[in-house]
């Protein structure tokens, strides 16, 4: 048994014992977000030397591959910049920080195990360490109901959620009569499981196993018609968490989502395909159309982020090879839009101590660079060239015209449209209306580093691609 | 040379945020010398054009993201090259025309050099990611341009381009993507998709209505041209000479360089329905030219009714016609812009309104500017001798062998035109002078400085064709040559 295969991990359980001990020790909330941080880092950095020993343990249920080391890479990444985005906001927001930050990296921790897991046992595990972290941190800003309401609104779906989801690997285990993901592909491409049926008659219960599932992780990925927590939830949080939430979460759901279908059902592709087919439809039309009336950036967001996730869905309904290539690169993308539009909120959180349309008034004078910054971040969202989000979108488009899925491109085109409206309305308040007052804007120097970083890794990813399209290529081939 | 007339702009812009605030004349005449920089090297591209070459000249190409097929290619020929011409003189007409913008200076010249950029590269991209990315990337900073320096109107007037742009073009980045897995080759490359490609009559079919849709909003067709009247009304005057001389023109050429080039049966199959649209644009925009109290706005109305000459030319498919139609394309660009500098900035800034009604003799108070715009109307009225009358002339002659029922309908508009720039110029020059216009001051150096160039342009397009003509030509001869007309 190879331990080292877990380094990042134990990492990082080290890292959640050591913020607890500070807590009680730093005089002031900076060390100890300082050293949530240093803690991630020093995860981060493990990742590189994973590398040589790729392997796999406890019977092929937990592994090592490019594929998992990218989205690792990619969590650990954003636990980072949530971090950083959080410490002058938790100081505002008088939110215990020892709680916070150890919380932050559970949750994260729980990514972990999710994008490495081959068995949907460990996957359950793994979600439910992120989900149970992330209802407390959902709830922390305990003067604010709507903080309660949200981390409720959580807690009560996500049960759901997990209910639904067990029920589903049951459903597969029961007909196939192992947890494994690899095992589960020969059992249904051979027809000899458990019950040792035919493959005709599994047919039906793996089906409804499947429908579970995905709803299961419909939920997690806030898809239509799974996504009715998602508005409230996104607004009540604490803002950095609605961050990590939309980046972080989302991606550890698609990632083991993709294991689950292409490893595990890559049989069965023909019929879960045209299920996600719909899912994604609904989802970027209704999330499109639902952020269209909404006044608070964070409700605005969320809704965002459905349709978003509905980009993201098209690429797993026609996730063949062509179509994993571009979900990695996307979600990579996405964290980086994300998590830029969300420092430029914190900035006017923490300033204005509200997060409405209206605060971005003006900022274009105030605060020339991030309003800049901000138009860049939307302009990848709606897809406008040379941004990183332009390439994502373009080369899920490509993989949908490639598989015959042209409606779904087309509507995915359509719906780049109608989500201009609203992005709109925020760079007109930034650009097109003078400051409601005249207060001066104290901006962090972390905020301005996340921020720069953030764009230009947007405007790295729209116009030198080719390194990052070799290295997740290399991830994505590495899925089955 | 070519990365270097696209990208100097940008570098430009980029330099231009980093100078301080305050200092608005640094900023501009920074700006301006940028400006000059393509023209420059434009001129010394027009030394070494080879004017007998059918082919791409100056041509780079490069790696760009080789696991997709998309290169960085760069290439000019004859049609692209006066576009090129048009795009950095424009550009520096409409830094001069903007010298008393006062409001965030820095950032309007940062976006117009930004908007050079975006032109220069569309007309010489070769390659369709390369193309649409151009495409895109002159959309955010007119956008702004409209929204931020514009009139009372400029909020609405401003989402409204974005949104009609975009939907065009969202349209044809899906047909670039199914052409990308029609033709089966690999690349994006537009020469190498229209030489070797292989596509079935039905694919063309589709695939030229993605683009045309595309291209449609951009020149714009009727009835994709609703967004303009308000876009050109409510942009300030740089960026309404910048958006009538070269943004109009982004459509047309795109039908030059791909449609008619890559989906030849198709062309075929949609020839008369273009024509059909363009004698629509050009009758509708005429009347409804003819029906403006605001100047600018007929100036507006005059740009849908003239794009229809282009059109027209490109349904008929003979070399006169197509010659006919860059010709109109080069001759309103110069134009164009000067008409938006007369009324949006020589003669607004003076009187302060638009309205028809609220002006009048202007001839006795300010002279000789009443006479430049005297000009402009006649020349915009293709008047024999400036360069206007040449292109229509063309479009016509060579269009009435093919389609001799839409020239008759459409000469009707040549009625129309002349009618309503004469409706203008007796409302706003002649008659009796409200008192107050007394002691206006008449044009200045400044002024003229945009004014005298473009006229001397349209002068010597309106009396030696060949200039032109031995550009078009040769590209001409080999797009029909693809249509299987020669």
């Amino acid at each position: 048994m190879n331990v080292g295969i877990f380094t990042p991990e134990i990492v990082m359980v080290i890292t959640l014992i050591v913020i607890l001990g500070v807590k009680y020790l730093a005089k002031n909330q900076f060390t100890v977000g300082l050293t949530a941080v240093v803690g991630l880092i020093t995860a981060g950095v493990s990742l590189a030397y994973l590398t040589d020993d790729l392997g796999m343990i406890w019977g092929h249920s937990f592994v090592v591959d490019s594929y998992s080391i990218f989205f690792k890479a990619l969590l650990i990444g954003v636990a980072v910049v949530v971090s950083v985005i959080s410490f002058k906001y938790v100081e505002e927001k008088k939110i215990k920080p020892g709680e916070f930050y150890s919380l932050l990296v559970a949750s994260t921790l729980g990514m972990l195990v999710m994008v490495s897991s081959y068995s949907l046992v460990s996957i359950y595990i793994g979600l439910e360490l992120m989900s149970i972290s992330a209802y407390i941190l959902i709830g922390m800003l305990q003067e604010d109901k709507r903080s309660t309401e949200a981390a409720l609104k959580y807690l009560l779906i996500g049960a759901l959620t997990s209910a639904l989801l067990l029920f589903g690997v049951s459903l597969l285990y029961g007909v196939t009569g192992t947890t494994n993901l690899i095992q589960i592909a020969e059992v249904v491409s051979s027809g000899q499981g458990a019950l040792t049926a035919t493959a005709a008659s599994m047919t039906p219960l793996l089906m409804m196993g499947v429908v579970f599932v995905l709803a299961g992780f419909g939920f997690k990925v806030a898809a239509v018609p799974f996504h009715m927590w998602a508005p409230d939830t996104y607004e009540g949080a604490p803002t950095s968490i609605t961050a990590f939430l939309i980046t972080g979460s989302e991606a550890a759901a698609f990632a083991a989502l993709l294991r689950v279908f292409n490893v595990g059902l890559s049989e069965l592709a023909e019929t879960w395909s045209l299920l996600i087919a719909i899912l994604a439809l609904l989802s970027m039309t209704l999330g499109n159309i639902g952020a269209l009336t909404q006044t608070n950036v964070k409700r605005m967001m969320a809704y965002s982020a459905i349709a978003q996730a509905g980009y993201v869905l098209v690429g797993v309904a026609v996730a063949t090879q062509s179509g994993i290539f571009p979900v990695l690169y996307y979600l990579l993308a996405y964290a980086f839009m994300t998590l830029g539009c969300f420092a430029v909120i914190i900035l006017l959180s923490n300033n204005f101590d509200s997060e409405e349309l209206d605060d971005f008034r003006g900022l274009s004078e105030k605060a020339p660079m991030f309003a800049a910054a901000m138009t860049l971040f939307f302009l990848s969202l709606v897809g406008i060239p040379p941004t990183g989000g332009f390439l994502g979108k373009f080369f899920i488009f490509k993989a949908a015209i490639g598989s015959n899925y042209l409606w779904l491109a087309l509507a995915m085109a359509i719906n780049s449209v109608i989500s201009l409206p609203y992005y709109y309305g925020v760079v007109k308040n930034m650009y097109l209306e003078s400051p409601t007052n005249n207060m001066k804007l104290t901006i962090p120097s972390e905020l301005k580093f996340v921020v720069g970083f953030s764009a230009i890794a947007i405007l790295g990813l729209g116009i030198i691609p080719e390194k990052f399209i070799n290295l997740i290529q290399l991830a994505a081939n590495f899925v089955f | 040379m070519l990365s270097t007339l696209v990208f100097v702009p940008l570098i430009g812009a980029i330099i231009t945020m980093f100078l301080p605030k305050e200092e608005d004349r640094i900023i501009k005449i920074f700006a301006l010398l940028v400006s000059l920089i393509p023209i420059v090297l434009v001129g010394m591209m027009w030394l070494d054009f080879d004017m007998a070459a059918a082919g791409m000249q100056f041509v780079e190409k490069a790696e760009w993201i080789p696991s997709l097929g998309v290169t960085y290619h760069l290439g000019v020929d004859g049609i692209s090259f006066p576009l090129l011409v048009i795009s950095a003189l424009i550009t520096t007409m409409a830094i001069i025309t903007s010298w008393n913008i006062d409001h965030r200076v820095k950032d309007f010249f940062a976006f117009v050099l930004l908007l050079e950029t975006g032109l220069l590269g569309l007309f010489v991209a070769l390659d369709y990611v390369l193309f649409y990315i151009f495409w895109e990337i002159v959309l955010v900073p007119m956008y702004f341009l409209i929204g931020i320096w514009g009139g009372p109107r400029r909020r609405y007037a401003s989402i409204k381009f974005f949104i009609y742009t975009l939907l065009g073009s969202v349209v044809m980045l899906v047909g670039i993507l199914a052409l990308y897995f029609g033709s089966g080759l690999q690349t994006f490359d537009i020469l190498t998709i229209a030489q070797q490609a292989n596509l079935s009559p039905t694919f063309q079919w589709w695939l030229f209505l993605a683009f045309f849709l595309g291209f449609a909003v951009k020149v714009p067709v009727f009835p994709f041209h609703t967004w303009l009247p308000d876009a050109h009304v409510e942009a300030p005057t740089g960026g309404s000479m910048l958006l009538a001389g070269v943004l109009l023109k982004m459509g047309a050429y795109g039908f030059y360089r791909i449609s008619y080039t890559t989906f030849p049966d198709a062309a075929q199959s949609f020839a008369l329905f273009m024509g059909v649209l363009g004698v629509v644009n050009i009758i509708y925009g005429a009347l409804a030219a003819m029906a403006q109290e605001d100047v600018k706005k007929m100036a507006a109305y005059s740009s849908i009714s003239h794009m229809g000459f282009v059109l027209v030319g490109l349904a008929a498919m003979t070399p006169m016609s197509m010659n006919g139609g860059l010709y109109v394309l080069f001759s309103h660009g110069l134009i164009s812009p000067l008409m938006f500098f007369f009324v949006g900035s020589v003669f607004y800034d003076r009187t302060h309104t638009r309205m028809m009604g609220e002006l009048g003799g202007l001839y006795t108070k300010i002279p000789l500017a009443a006479g430049l715009l005297a000009f402009t109307a006649f020349a915009n009225l293709g008047l024999p001798g400036l360069s206007g009358f040449i292109g229509e002339f063309f479009t016509f002659a060579g269009t009435w062998t093919e389609l001799p029922n839409l020239v008759m309908i459409a000469v009707v508009g040549l009625v129309f035109t002349a009618a309503y720039h004469l409706r203008m110029m007796q409302k706003v020059l002649m008659g009796d002078a409200p008192a107050k216009y007394d002691g206006l001051p008449d044009i200045s150096a400044r002024e003229l400085w945009v004014a005298i160039p473009l006229m001397l342009l349209i002068i010597w397009a309106g009396i030696y064709p060949n200039t032109l003509l031995s550009f078009f030509n040769p590209s001409v001869e080999s797009i029909l040559a693809v249509l299987g007309v020669m």
